[in-house]
């Protein structure tokens, strides 16, 4: 659908597909990613369409590849687009903050999938800090039409000043979906031409030195073109003012609304929010008298709002973070609430719940490993093999080894932090240490930790979780599994060969279905005093979920122990409290067999078929 | 339609119980009749069995993808005690298509929670109050060939109440434009079902 060349056609996008449909529209050359939810779709709907649409698309092994591949693509003249989640670009920085100096060719843009309320991720960290940081314009769009446009703007936008320009989507642009209408897409190819220019591409300390003006200048230039272009919406009406940035306008809009307030109410909507446009801000409150800025996490154009204001001496109070909270995400009731405080309005509408639930009611229903999933099984004989020991984890599915009743989880930073910390405090600590890594992780940025384990010595046990696949953020594929970013067939990159070539002094591959096997395996590795390498590979359940004969419960033969309930924990073993047994729920089982396993009593076995 | 210009669904359940095909249908019919409409999905960590939400919501005036608290017109809840955890984004005397069978979180499988009864959940959605459209359709579901169809059941029944904003014909024109063809046999017959009040 995405490819089809039906301008005037309305249908219903995700954010993050509208990012695509507005780089296709742009002509783009090139996209590449690394998956990180909320952005993943985007790097998906590319990998599906690449081949009809002639684009280069690349899943890399993680977000600083996938920028310098953009890059390389925008130096070859071409337009490129690279996707990822907010904390990704902190791998991606060293790359990012390197370039605008020099700046870039062929039309580039960096697609982010900020995260406020964290739903999934370590952080709600504001992307609009880096492009500042990095002087790179930001637009924010505040639906899935806007989105689309706004990529499209951004292309051109980023030839015109030589910049790289963010699409800042936050969770509910990227995951929200609403009409789009399309627009026609080019026809014309570039293909790709290297122009020399060592100072602008070799960012040695004499040309920084050289080009650090050039983009202030660029930038300023920038902040002024940006007062007309279509992201910045002023309504001038009453005194009282809301400034309001990409999709927290909606929550305006729709409380104004509420309170038949929209044509008493001057609002200024920034879909631009890097560089702020300082003209229209000084129009507005100058015009008003009293200013909400409603923005989500960091109080940035508020600030720049009150910067403003005490320069030219305005008497605007300007209200922001003292009535709207710093933290997650907002809703049309917290705007709502936010604006009844300021202007002692009597609200018509109410936003808040009568509903008082006793929480016993509300059995906690975590997230957690899917049946069948081989990490499970993993976690399991870790815990037989290590009682007791530290263990450091990893960013994925198997982060949810934190839930009781495994308890495999003690520590998550970010990516790859599992092998550089399990190996440091090997060294720090008399304990056994084991680091828990998925293969993705692991060729993310786990293979310079692994080095250093051999370098500078360790003691801990890695053990890398091979699933084959780059799962928690939805089966994207990844070099472990043989199949390339387009879908072909390629020779898959195994994590012990990489160990092999370090030489690590114990290498050992375990399938953790086999449990029995698996737990020897990590017993003769808890004996060692230094570094092991476990690969316990099982394909992602996920993948292929018909693969096992399932398994059921001989009745007469449980004798209520629970010790699968309550140490294996997969989700399709039931517990039957009236006639104290358990039972296989057949619909979520996927017949992996680790509880056949489990269970002492023999009572659980494969169903005959 | 409310004085506001919009109907807004909350559709809740347990991550991969299908609320963002229900929710992509919905929105599909909407658009179809070129009605402006958003939907807002959870995607991600709460997948894994984990707790899940959706909105859908069409209208005028409607911008953002999230129900404003206390502003849901339908509640689609997939499972019993979903119902409970949403019911701040309904409004009082809305309705509740609510699926009768329970998924069992692991925090009870391992005894460190409980599930309260069916009727402790239906006396809290009535006390709201709510009114309750309370049935099993996972085994409607099952019985017709899979659970996965869970979703059509629950669409199936909404489409039966006097205040759903479309038509079955209009909703089952959308499930064949997406639901991919060897499925779509058991998804209008599962549809059906849920339509259908005798096979409740």
């Amino acid at each position: 659908m995405l490819t089809e060349n039906k301008p005037g056609k309305n249908v219903l996008l995700m954010g993050n597909q509208a990012v695509v449909r507005g780089a296709l529209e742009a002509g783009v050359d090139v996209a590449a990613t690394y998956p990180g939810t909320p952005a993943s779709e985007i790097g998906d709907n590319f990998a599906k369409i690449a081949k009809k649409a002639g684009i280069y698309f690349e899943y890399a092994p993680n977000e600083k590849i996938a920028f310098e591949t953009a890059l390389s693509a925008s130096w070859s003249g071409l337009r490129s687009i690279v996707s990822m989640k907010h904390v990704g670009l902190n791998v991606a920085a060293d790359a990012l903050m390197s370039i605008t100096y020099g700046g870039t060719e062929g039309g580039m843009v960096i697609a982010m999938g900020d995260d406020p309320s964290c739903f999934s991720s370590q952080n709600e960290q504001d992307s609009r800090n880096y492009a500042r940081f990095a002087q790179i314009p930001c637009l924010e769009p505040s639906n899935a039409q806007e989105t689309k446009e706004m990529v499209k703007y951004a292309f051109e936008l980023s030839e015109q000043f030589k910049l790289p320009v963010m699409i800042r989507e936050t969770t509910r642009i990227a995951h929200g979906s609403g009409n789009v209408s399309f627009g026609p897409l080019p026809e014309k190819k570039r293909s790709g031409e290297f122009k020399r220019d060592k100072v602008r591409k070799a960012v040695l300390p004499a040309h920084a030195y050289q080009l650090h003006p050039d983009l202030l200048k660029r930038i300023e230039t920038l902040s002024a073109y940006i007062e007309n272009s279509p992201w910045v919406n002023m309504k001038l009406k009453g005194k009282t003012g809301i400034i309001a940035n990409g999709n927290t306008m909606n929550y305006v809009t729709e409380s104004l609304q509420y309170e038949n307030l929209e044509n008493e109410v001057s609002t200024l909507h920034l879909g631009c929010t890097y560089p702020l446009p300082r003209k229209s801000i000084e129009t507005f409150i100058k015009h008003c008298d009293l200013v909400l800025v409603c923005e989500e996490l960091d109080p940035i154009t508020e600030n720049t709002a009150k910067e403003i204001a005490y320069d030219l001496g305005l008497p605007c109070k300007i209200h922001g973070k003292d009535l709207l909270p710093l933290t997650y995400e907002f809703d049309t009731g917290i705007i709502h609430q936010a604006l009844v405080k300021m202007i002692g309005l009597s609200p018509k509408e109410k936003f808040d719940s009568k509903v008082k639930i006793n929480p016993e009611m509300l059995p906690p229903r975590y997230p957690v490993l899917c049946p069948g999933c081989p990490h499970r099984a993993t976690f399991y004989a870790i815990r037989k093999a290590f009682p007791k020991a530290v263990y450091t984890s990893d960013i994925g599915c198997y982060t949810l080894g934190i839930q009781p009743p495994m308890n495999a989880v003690d520590t998550c930073v970010c990516m790859g932090a599992s092998i550089s910390m399990g190996v440091a405090f090997s060294k720090f600590l008399p304990d056994k240490v084991v680091a828990t890594i998925g293969d993705s992780t692991f060729f993310h940025t786990g293979i310079p930790a692994l080095i250093n384990a051999v370098y500078n010595g360790s003691k801990a046990t890695v053990v890398i979780m091979d699933n084959s696949i780059t799962a928690m953020t939805g089966q994207q594929p990844c070099p472990s599994c043989g199949i390339s970013s387009l879908g072909d067939s390629c020779p898959p990159i195994l994590p012990e060969n990489v160990a092999q070539a370090l030489n690590i002094p114990f290498i050992r591959v375990v399938d953790p279905l086999d449990l029995h096997h698996t737990i020897e395996v990590m017993k003769e590795a808890a004996k060692l005093d230094d570094t092991s390498v476990i690969v316990s590979r099982s394909i992602c359940c996920m993948i292929d979920k018909n693969k096992y004969v399932l398994a059921e419960v001989i009745e007469d033969e449980c004798i209520g122990c629970q010790i699968c309930t309550k140490t294996y924990a997969c989700p399709a073993l039931i517990w039957n409290m009236d006639i104290k047994k358990v039972h296989i729920d057949e619909t979520l089982c996927n017949g992996c067999g680790a509880c056949i396993q489990v269970c002492p009593s023999k009572a659980i076995r494969r169903k005959e078929s | 339609m409310n004085n506001n210009n919009e109907y807004n669904i909350v559709l809740c359940g347990v991550g991969g119980q299908g609320t963002i095909l229900a929710s992509k249908i919905l929105a599909q019919t909407a658009i179809r009749q070129g009605i402006n409409c958003r939907v807002g999905e959870t995607h991600g960590m709460s997948q894994r069995g984990g707790s899940v939400i959706s909105h859908f919501r069409m209208g005028k005036s409607v911008q953002g993808a999230i129900t404003p608290v206390g502003h849901g017109d339908l509640m689609l809840a997939f499972e019993p005690v979903e119902s409970l955890r949403y019911l701040n984004f309904m409004k009082t005397k809305a309705s509740v298509v609510l699926n009768t069978h329970p998924i069992i979180p692991t925090s009870v499988n391992a005894g460190l929670a409980k599930y309260p009864l069916e009727s402790e959940i239906k006396k809290v959605l009535e006390d709201y109050p709510l009114e309750i459209i309370g049935f099993d359709a996972s085994s409607i579901a099952h019985r017709l060939g899979s659970v996965i169809a869970l979703n059509m059941v629950i669409l199936g029944a909404s489409a039966s109440l006097p205040t759903f904003p479309f038509s079955a014909e209009e909703m089952k024109k959308s499930i064949e434009e997406l639901v991919k063809p060897q499925f779509l046999d058991l998804n209008i017959k599962a549809f059906n079902a849920g339509f259908v009040k005798e096979n409740r």
